[in-house]
């Protein structure tokens, strides 16, 4: 995350405060970011060692005594009733696209494959010494060789469709929050 | 640690730090945490709190083509560390009766 990506979520987790509170909390931050860039750390390395944006709003809003339990209900309550059948639509769409994907990648394959045998045997069965029968050897030639060079990246885009919808389960709306409202216990 | 225990030493620790000289936000890190764990999220409310109380001051420099602000000790400030220093000399005599050491010696 770069320092205007930090700072402009920082801005809007503190949004109930007031504008020159917001502005003390930003410059803080920034000063924060550049005393670390200054010392020889790249920008993204900078924010990474901060803690998560909305546990640090958490922390300030907590000094003004706003709420931290209306901000988890808030939360939990976008959580559970929007993001959440948001999400299983997403995953129940997602897993089967992916997976009429990855079955559509393997089924090419096979196809491409099986075209040269297919084509040998023609040509040897059906019309030995006609031009249409070398023709016929040439095209399936061309189609096994073609299923040979896309064996590998076909493979890998199955994998990464495989994954995508491992790691479209792994991100619960509300497993988030959980992480989120664990970090707010810490001072 | 009790987090209102670490809480009210970071503000002392905080304080202490600005003793000699004045030092800014990523300074006061720097110089505290090898001795007592603290983050920016940490230091920003005590510094906030601290300011409010009266016990530090802050100004801005211009420092790189930018500002930087740095934190002064006020008198509030160095009576707040006396303050804890004679409160501590109790703590540290409960926590000898409770560790037992020196009860002999009383006897």
């Amino acid at each position: 995350m770069t320092k205007g990506e930090f700072l402009r979520q920082l801005k809007k987790s503190l949004r109930q405060l007031p504008k020159n509170e917001i502005e003390k909390s930003l410059l803080y931050y920034r000063e924060m970011i550049e005393d670390r860039m200054e010392e020889g750390l790249g920008e993204e390395e900078a924010v990474a060692e901060f803690e998560d944006v909305q546990i640090i709003a958490n922390g300030i809003l907590k000094e003004f005594n706003i709420q931290p339990s209306k901000l988890k209900y808030d939360r939990f309550l976008l959580s559970s009733c929007v993001l959440f059948p948001l999400w299983l639509l997403a995953c129940f769409i997602w897993s089967i696209c992916a997976s009429s994907l990855i079955f559509a990648i393997f089924t090419c394959l096979l196809s491409l494959f099986l075209c040269g045998p297919m084509a040998l045997a023609a040509f040897f069965g059906i019309i030995l010494s006609n031009m249409h029968g070398i023709l016929l050897l040439g095209v399936g030639a061309i189609c096994s060789g073609l299923g040979l060079i896309l064996w590998v990246p076909g493979c890998k885009a199955a994998k990464w469709l495989a994954h995508s919808i491992k790691k479209l389960y792994g991100q619960s709306p509300l497993s988030r929050q959980k992480r989120t409202s664990q970090g707010e216990e810490k001072i | 640690m009790d987090i209102q225990l670490k809480r009210g030493l970071l503000e002392i620790c905080v304080i202490a730090a600005v003793r000699e000289e004045d030092k800014y936000g990523y300074k006061l890190i720097k110089d505290i945490s090898p001795y007592i764990e603290i983050s920016e999220s940490t230091l920003y409310p005590i510094l906030k709190r601290l300011e409010a109380a009266g016990h530090l001051t802050s100004y801005t420099v211009p420092h790189n083509n930018r500002l930087r602000r740095y934190y002064r000790m006020t008198n509030q400030g160095r009576a707040r560390i006396e303050e804890f220093l004679e409160q501590w000399e109790q703590v540290m005599a409960a926590y000898q009766f409770i560790k037992g050491e020196g009860l002999d010696d009383k006897r």
